[in-house]
Formats: C-alpha cells, sequence, structure tokens
C-alpha cells in the first residue's frame, strides 16, 4: 500500500515536467503501477492496518492513515480511473496546457487518496478541502470562458460552505468522542449535541456529493475539461460526500436523524435528478443528472443502514464509478470532433467515429443494464433486495429507465441520419477520432464487463470483507435464489420505460428549442438572487466599516488592544514591581547617556519638522538599542538591528517622495485631543508591559535550559541561533512563510499603485 | 546614482559582503550569525549594486524569479524538517552526520533555507521600490 502512494508521489513531481504526449502516457503507468498496489494490498488485506506517518506532531492532531477494505476500494477506484484519465488527456490537453492540468489532476489524486485513507477526522477534512481547490481550478480551466469562471465560484462557494459545517461538525465529534482518532473514538450515541452535529455533518456531505437542494453546482461544474469532469465529478470526488457517511456509519447511523434525514434527501435527489436530465440538451449536463440520480440512490441506500443496503451502496460505487467515467470520456470525445455537445443538433457521429462507437456501444450496455455487464448484475441485485418495498420499487425503475434513456438518446446521435442539419462547429480531418481518445474509456468499458463476467467472486470478496467495517453480517446478503418473475418484469419494465422516456425526452428538448422563453425549474435563478443579495448586504457593511482613513483603523485597533489590556486577570498584582523601582545596578555613565541620548531622539522624532530629520533621529534611536543589545551581551541581535536599520533607511529614503509631509496636523481640535489621549495611555501601557515583562516574571528555567542542552542536543555553541534553527524551528519556519506573504502584498501593493499612477 | 567614487566602492564591497555572508551563515550555529542576519547583508551587496548600476546589471533569477527563489528557501527549510520524519522522529528533530570531521546536520539546511528566503525577500521589497525610482529617473531623462 505504502508503494501506491509513493508511485503517486513520484507522478505527483514529474508531472509538471511531462509535456510530451508519450511522457504523459508514462504517468498514466505510474497511476496503473499505483492502481496495482492498491488492488494487492486490497486482495492481501486481513483486517484493517493502521499507520501513524508523523508520530506526536500535536497532542490533538496525529495524523494517522488506515487501510481497510473501504478506503483500499476507493483508492484502487482512485488510480485506475486516474490513469485512464491521465492517458485520455495526454492527447485531448494541449502540450502547453498540459502542466497545469496534471499538476491538478496529481495533486487531486494525492488528496483524495488521503481523504479515503484518513484515520484522523481532521486530516481527512484537510484532504476533503484539498479536493474542493483542485475542483474549482478545474473547472475554471478554461480562464477565459466567464461562464466557466462563474460555475467555478458557484462550486467553490457551495462545497466550502459545506465544508465550514462539516469541520464545525467534526469539531463537535471530536468534542464528543474525545478523540479525533476513528480508531479510539468512541460516540455515546443519545448525546444531547449528537443531533446538531449530525446535521452539520449532512451539510458537508450533500454539498460535496451534490444532494438536493444543492445538487445544481454539479451540471454547471461541466465547464471543467472532460477528463477532469470524469475524473473529480463523477467517479471520485463527489463519491466523497458519500464515502465519509460510510466512514461515520458505524459511529452515527444509531442516532434517529440518520435515516430520517438521509433517505428523504436521498430520495428526492435521485427522482428529480432522473426528471431533469430529461429536460436537458448537453450531454455532459445529462450524464451529470445521472451522476446526481445515483449518488442520491447511494445516500438512499447508506439511510437505511442495514447489510443489504450497505452492500448495494458499495457495489454501486463501484459499478458507477467504471460505467460514468467512460461516458464524461466520450462526451469529450464528441466535443473534440464536433465542437458540440448539444445532442439535438448532434447526429451521424457513426461513419467517422468507429472507435467511439465502441465506447459507446459498450456503455450503452451498461446504462441500459443489459447483461453481462457489471451494471446489469448491480440491478439486478438492487431488484431482489429491495423490490419488495413499492416506493423503493417505482424510485429504481424510474431512475434506471431514465439512465437507459440516455443510451437510446446516445445511441440515436452516433447512427440518426440527418443531412439537412449540418453539425456546426470544427471538423479535424486528419485526426477524426484518434486511438488515444478511445482507447482509454474502451478499457475502463471493458473492465466493467469483466468484473460483470466474474460477479460471483467479487461480491463474495465483499460480502468476506464488508463486515470489517460495517457491524452487520453479510455472509448471506444476494445469494438467495433470484426471483426470476421480478427480475423478468422489472428489466422488461425499465427497457420499455426507457424507450418511452427517451422519446419524451426527445419531444421535450424539441419543446424547449422551440420555445426558448418556457421557464424550467431553474435553481440557478435562486443561487443567483442569494448570492447577489450577499454580495449587497457585505457592500452596506463593508462601506460602513471600510472608510480607508487609516487614523480610524489605527484609532479602533489600539482601542481594543487598551480594552484588551485592562482585561488581564491579576492586572492589580502585576503592577506591584513599579512601586519598588529600583535603580539597577551596573549601569555604566555611557549607558545613561545613551538612554538619555534616545529619549532626547524620541522627543525629536515627534517634533520634527521635516522627514528626514524625523528620519535621521529615528536611527539614533534604532542604533543605540543595537548598541544595548552589543554590551548586553546579545551580538546576534546587535548585528540584526545594525543591518535592519541601514536597510529601513534605506528603504524609507526610497519612499520618501511618497510620504506625507510632516507637520501632518489632523485639524479638528476635539479629536486631537483623543488622539493624545489614547497615544499616552498606548504609550504607557507598552512601556509598563515591557518593563514587566523584563522584571516580574523572569522565565530563569528557559534560560538555563537552552544553555544547558543547546551544546549536548543540538550540537551548537551560538544559543540564539540553536534556538531559531532547532529548538524553535517550527516558529521559524511559520516566521519565514509569512515573510514571503508579506512581500506578496508588498508586491501587489505596489504594483496596484503602479497602475492608478499609469491611469 | 552615477558616482564613481560609489561604484569603485560597491565593486570591491560586493565581493566582501558575499563572503561575509557566507562566512555568517556557515558559523552561525556556533558564533554570532546565522541565516536571517546572513541574507540581510547578501542582500544589502545586491542592492548595493542596484544603485550603482542599475536594475538591469542582475542576472535574470534576482530580476524575475525571485518568488521561486524565496520558494525554493522555504522548501529547503521545511525539507530539512522533513527529513527527520523519514527517519522515525518527530518533525523537525535535528539530524546530524559528518563528513570527514566536519560536522553537517539538519539545522544547517534549515539556516540556508532561512538565509534564501530573507535574501530574496529583501531584495523583492527593495528591488520593486529601487526599480520604481529607475523607471522615473529614465522617464525624466527622456522627457528632457
Amino acid at each position: 500500500m505504502i508503494w501506491g502512494i509513493v508511485t503517486l508521489l513520484f507522478a505527483f513531481f514529474l508531472g509538471p515536467l511531462a509535456k510530451k504526449t508519450t511522457h504523459r502516457l508514462g504517468l498514466s503507468g505510474l497511476y496503473i503501477a499505483s492502481a496495482a498496489s492498491f488492488l494487492i494490498a486490497l486482495l492481501e488485506l486481513d483486517s484493517p492496518l493502521y499507520y501513524h506517518f508523523v508520530p506526536q506532531t500535536f497532542a490533538l492532531f496525529d495524523l494517522s492513515f488506515v487501510a481497510d477494505t473501504l478506503s483500499l476500494i476507493f483508492c484502487v477506484l482512485i488510480t485506475f480511473i486516474g490513469a485512464i484519465v491521465t492517458a485520455y488527456s495526454a492527447y485531448y490537453i494541449e502540450p502547453e496546457e498540459a502542466p497545469r492540468f496534471t499538476t491538478l489532476i496529481n495533486f487531486f489524486s494525492l488528496s483524495m487518496v488521503g481523504l479515503v485513507l484518513s484515520n484522523n477526522l481532521l486530516g481527512l477534512f484537510i484532504f476533503w478541502e484539498f479536493t474542493s481547490i483542485c475542483s474549482y481550478f478545474l473547472i475554471s480551466f478554461d480562464g477565459t470562458n466567464e461562464k466557466a469562471r462563474k460555475s467555478a465560484w458557484q462550486s467553490l462557494l457551495i462545497t466550502s460552505f459545506g465544508g465550514l459545517c462539516l469541520l464545525c461538525g467534526l469539531l463537535i465529534l471530536g468534542g464528543i468522542g474525545g478523540t479525533y482518532d476513528l480508531l479510539q473514538m468512541r460516540i455515546p450515541i443519545e448525546h444531547p449535541w449528537l443531533g446538531t452535529t449530525l446535521i452539520l455533518i449532512f451539510l458537508g456531505v450533500f454539498t460535496k456529493s451534490a444532494q438536493f437542494p444543492f445538487h445544481f453546482w454539479l451540471p454547471n461544474a461541466m465547464t471543467a475539461p472532460s477528463p477532469a469532469s470524469a475524473f473529480l465529478h463523477s467517479a471520485t470526488m463527489v463519491k466523497a460526500g458519500v464515502f465519509l457517511l460510510l466512514r461515520l456509519s458505524p459511529f452515527l447511523a444509531e442516532h434517529a436523524y440518520w435515516g430520517k434525514i438521509l433517505i428523504p434527501t436521498g430520495f428526492i435527489t435521485a427522482g428529480l435528478a432522473s426528471i431533469l436530465l430529461l429536460f436537458e440538451k448537453d450531454l455532459k449536463r445529462i450524464f451529470a443528472y445521472t451522476t446526481i440520480a445515483a449518488l442520491g440512490l447511494i445516500v438512499y441506500m447508506i439511510g437505511k443502514n442495514n447489510a443489504s443496503a450497505y452492500y448495494l451502496a458499495v457495489v454501486w460505487i463501484v459499478t458507477h464509478a467504471l460505467y460514468k467515467a467512460p461516458l464524461f470520456l466520450l462526451a469529450g470525445n464528441i466535443e473534440h470532433y464536433s465542437g458540440s455537445r448539444d445532442v439535438t443538433t448532434l447526429s451521424q457521429l457513426y461513419p467517422r467515429m468507429k472507435g467511439s462507437l465502441l465506447v459507446a456501444a459498450l456503455s450503452i450496455f451498461s446504462l441500459l443494464g443489459l447483461p453481462p455487464v457489471l451494471s446489469s448484475h448491480a440491478k439486478g441485485d438492487f431488484f431482489q433486495l429491495l423490490g419488495s418495498s413499492p416506493f423503493e420499487f417505482a424510485l429504481m425503475i424510474l431512475i434506471f429507465s431514465t439512465t437507459g434513456s440516455v443510451a437510446i438518446t446516445l445511441l440515436s446521435i452516433f447512427l440518426k441520419s440527418n443531412s439537412e442539419e449540418k453539425v456546426e462547429g470544427r471538423f479535424f480531418d486528419d485526426d477524426d477520432d484518434p486511438a488515444l481518445l478511445w482507447l482509454p474509456p474502451a478499457a475502463l468499458a471493458v473492465i466493467s464487463f469483466m468484473i460483470g463476467l466474474r460477479y460471483g467472486p467479487f461480491t463474495e470478496f465483499l460480502r468476506e470483507t464488508l463486515g470489517q467495517i460495517f457491524p452487520f453480517d453479510f455472509s448471506d446478503i444476494g445469494l438467495t435464489q433470484s426471483n426470476h418473475t421480478l427480475a423478468t418484469f422489472s428489466t422488461a419494465a425499465v427497457m420499455l420505460l426507457a424507450v418511452f422516456f427517451a422519446a419524451v425526452s426527445y419531444r421535450l428538448r424539441k419543446f424547449t428549442f422551440n420555445n426558448p422563453k418556457v421557464n424550467l425549474p431553474n435553481f440557478d435563478k435562486i443561487w443567483n438572487f442569494l448570492f447577489n443579495g450577499l454580495l449587497k448586504t457585505s457592500k452596506i457593511f463593508f462601506d460602513k466599516i471600510q472608510n480607508n482613513r487609516i487614523e480610524l483603523y489605527s484609532l479602533t485597533f489600539f482601542v481594543f488592544l487598551l480594552y484588551l489590556i485592562t482585561q488581564i486577570q491579576g492586572l492589580e498584582e502585576l503592577g506591584l514591581p513599579l512601586l519598588s523601582l529600583k535603580f539597577p545596578q551596573g549601569v555604566t555613565p555611557f549607558e545613561i547617556a545613551l538612554i538619555a541620548a534616545m529619549l532626547i531622539a524620541s522627543t525629536m522624532a515627534i517634533k520634527a519638522e521635516s522627514n528626514l530629520s524625523a528620519l535621521v533621529v529615528l536611527g539614533v534611536i534604532g542604533f543605540g538599542i543595537a548598541y544595548i543589545y552589543l554590551v548586553n551581551s546579545a551580538p546576534d541581535l546587535a548585528l540584526t538591528q545594525f543591518l535592519i536599520e541601514s536597510l529601513t533607511l534605506i528603504l524609507l529614503v526610497l519612499t520618501f517622495k511618497h510620504l506625507p509631509k510632516i507637520p501632518y496636523r489632523v485639524e479638528n481640535l476635539h479629536s486631537r485631543r483623543l488622539y493624545l489621549v489614547i497615544s499616552i495611555f498606548m504609550g504607557l501601557c507598552a512601556g509598563t508591559l515591557t518593563f514587566l515583562a523584563g522584571s516580574s516574571f523572569r522565565p530563569q528555567t528557559l534560560t538555563r535550559y537552552f544553555g544547558e542542552k543547546s551544546l549536548n542536543l543540538a550540537h551548537g555553541h551560538n544559543v540564539v541561533n540553536v534556538t531559531i534553527v532547532d529548538f524553535r524551528g517550527f516558529d521559524t519556519l511559520g516566521e519565514i512563510t509569512v515573510l514571503i506573504l508579506a512581500a506578496v502584498g508588498v508586491v501587489s501593493l505596489l504594483n496596484r499603485k503602479k497602475g492608478a499612477v499609469a491611469k | 546614482m552615477n558616482s564613481l567614487i560609489f561604484s569603485v566602492m560597491v565593486r570591491y564591497l560586493r565581493p566582501i559582503l558575499g563572503v561575509l555572508a557566507l562566512w555568517l551563515l556557515l558559523r552561525g550555529h556556533n558564533a554570532p550569525g546565522g541565516g536571517f542576519v546572513a541574507g540581510l547583508i547578501a542582500a544589502s551587496a545586491v542592492i548595493l549594486q542596484v544603485l550603482s548600476r542599475g536594475w538591469q546589471s542582475l542576472p535574470i533569477i534576482l530580476r524575475e524569479n525571485l518568488f521561486e527563489l524565496a520558494g525554493v528557501g522555504l522548501a529547503i527549510s521545511a525539507f530539512s524538517g522533513t527529513l527527520s520524519m523519514i527517519l522515525g522522529n518527530p518533525f523537525m528533530t535535528g539530524r546530524w552526520t559528518s563528513f570527514g570531521g566536519i560536522k553537517f546536520g539538519t539545522p544547517v539546511l534549515f539556516d540556508i533555507g532561512v538565509f534564501i528566503v530573507v535574501f530574496a525577500v529583501v531584495i523583492l521589497c527593495a528591488g520593486f521600490l529601487l526599480k520604481e525610482e529607475e523607471e522615473e529617473n529614465s522617464q525624466i531623462g527622456e522627457n528632457k
């Protein structure tokens, strides 16, 4: 299993270098190797394996990973579909954009693998957000397209809203369970906060897995390049939410809200998406709606919380990932060939796109659920295990027949002869249907066939291993003799209804095409209303708070700081050393003179009549401080202070002409008094606190500790440097990160000013 | 700045400052010095050169790729911390080894990263102002 991750990391670092098609195919080879190692790990797994990669970094946040059946099934799916997608994009994505695309895809696969392997809830959350960010960048991959940018914003806002809810939920859950480690977590099911937690977590899951009422971002996300859609928005990322549900189900499924929320949501989502897809004209959006329907079905299954439902959910996750990814890639093919994805205008693709027709034919088997593909068996299991309830039966007939109608639509755009309406857009004469664009999806579809042929061993494996994850007995699920009447009836019903729905949706598309003013159920409008409302509200607040006057900003800051200082506990006791003030021992006359000079310089700085003189006297103070460091045996500090003083001088000279002229006066007498009072208080506070820090709590133990351990533990004589780079190295790492961020800020500010000058 | 004295002085000061920076960087673990100070000194050398001979006299990496340079520094520092993780210790445990009597450890690598970050960031901020100044001066020259 480790090798799977190492291979992925390897691919991640090689990704940006791979520009040629052959190199990118090599990357796909790495993915296959990774998938193979995950598959071997999955088949050889006896019991869940736990890894602690970062031992004891923080008390709570111990980044640990778990490899069990559930996570490894996902890993195999992610890496295998990743391989197909990388191979496909080797040709599909232009060489100039390849590094960006491959890096994003690699980063996504790593985060997704990290997500499914996480054993720590916070680690899981971090990877969860990584996948959202990747999704954002991939949806807006074509940055010149305004629609793409808008959709990307929409998906980012929705998924990060869900992400925040999820974070709150996970934090509360960690609080209830006492730890974020899933292995050690024990959740008392009657805990009063558990209901809130569940709702928060569900919000995260529903936004990620595009459940009603957040489903609308997924069809809009189809502006992403087709390989990305196939990978993120159908096969893997949108399943992250479902995965989280499966992961948490042993802890939370007993709670009353579990089924009460999940079952209706899944039901509504699946039903609504099945109906909405009939209206769509865009091939990829149609596929997106079938994805939503499939996700809704999985959520519904998980909500039922029994052995057969979990079994069906896992089977359906695998089935769906394997047949939906080739469909998206096929849509990419068609778009690449004809420049269009509109099923109402596309026609007669067959004579030229022979390879793609093969993919289409294989996918049609999956969509209609014809034997011997995997989905036919999965569908059979669905009817057999759930067919007894009329509601569920109706829902499944609806989902499977509308999905089947997509197959008929797909077939029609290949075979329909329509000589009058020419397909608009570009035609590639030299590469009609290159093998690199149809072989990868075909391979995926063939896998679907192969697992379908070996369905018995596949389900046997699931029956044996799912018991490790879910507290149920899976040993006899799906083994009972199939009800032939029901199976035959349901298959026939699905077939007939698929034809019926295909006809209906053909009519509907024609109708909406002819009557563009007819309003369809449109969630984008609600979204736009909410989004614009939010922007307007925030503008009102923004105008109130951000008035671009630096005096008011600093005033707010200082007043709040003063308030905080007055709130310090035991402030009166801290003041005691001030009363017993004694003249310090061993101060040389030169030092006294220096301090006096510095005091005079500070007074002069306040009274300075020009920028230059203020600068010079401030320099005196700085160098005075440096000298005091030097005589008090802090040569490192002195050295740094000297250099900083000199550099500040240079920088200030450079910005000289931009500074406001001194004397700078506030005209209003009233506010001048206020400023004076606040300044005096601020100065007093700063002075007192500095003095107290030096006198009352002197951490002698720390000085001694660093002094003693510096040479033994860190092999350094210079205690200051050892502290910076070793004992407090993590702080320094943070500081240099902040330094770079500050530089980003400086450069962007200066650039902006430059632009303003140019205007 | 078109002063002959200044440019001659910079010509000699530059290598001295460079060596001084390296010296401070490497001795930092046992004597006053360290990555931060060394970075400041090295950056001052570069700023002096810019003042005397203009922005264009710098190698391209210091003109165009400063952010990348800073990123490399940060990566080196972070990498020095993760090295101990691979060896099974907590993040940022100092690991030491010696090559022919000279001891070398991850904190030195860390300090080198700090050096690069400070160097790049100071040039970035100061250099931006210098460039602005230079452009304005050249515009004034053209207008005349």
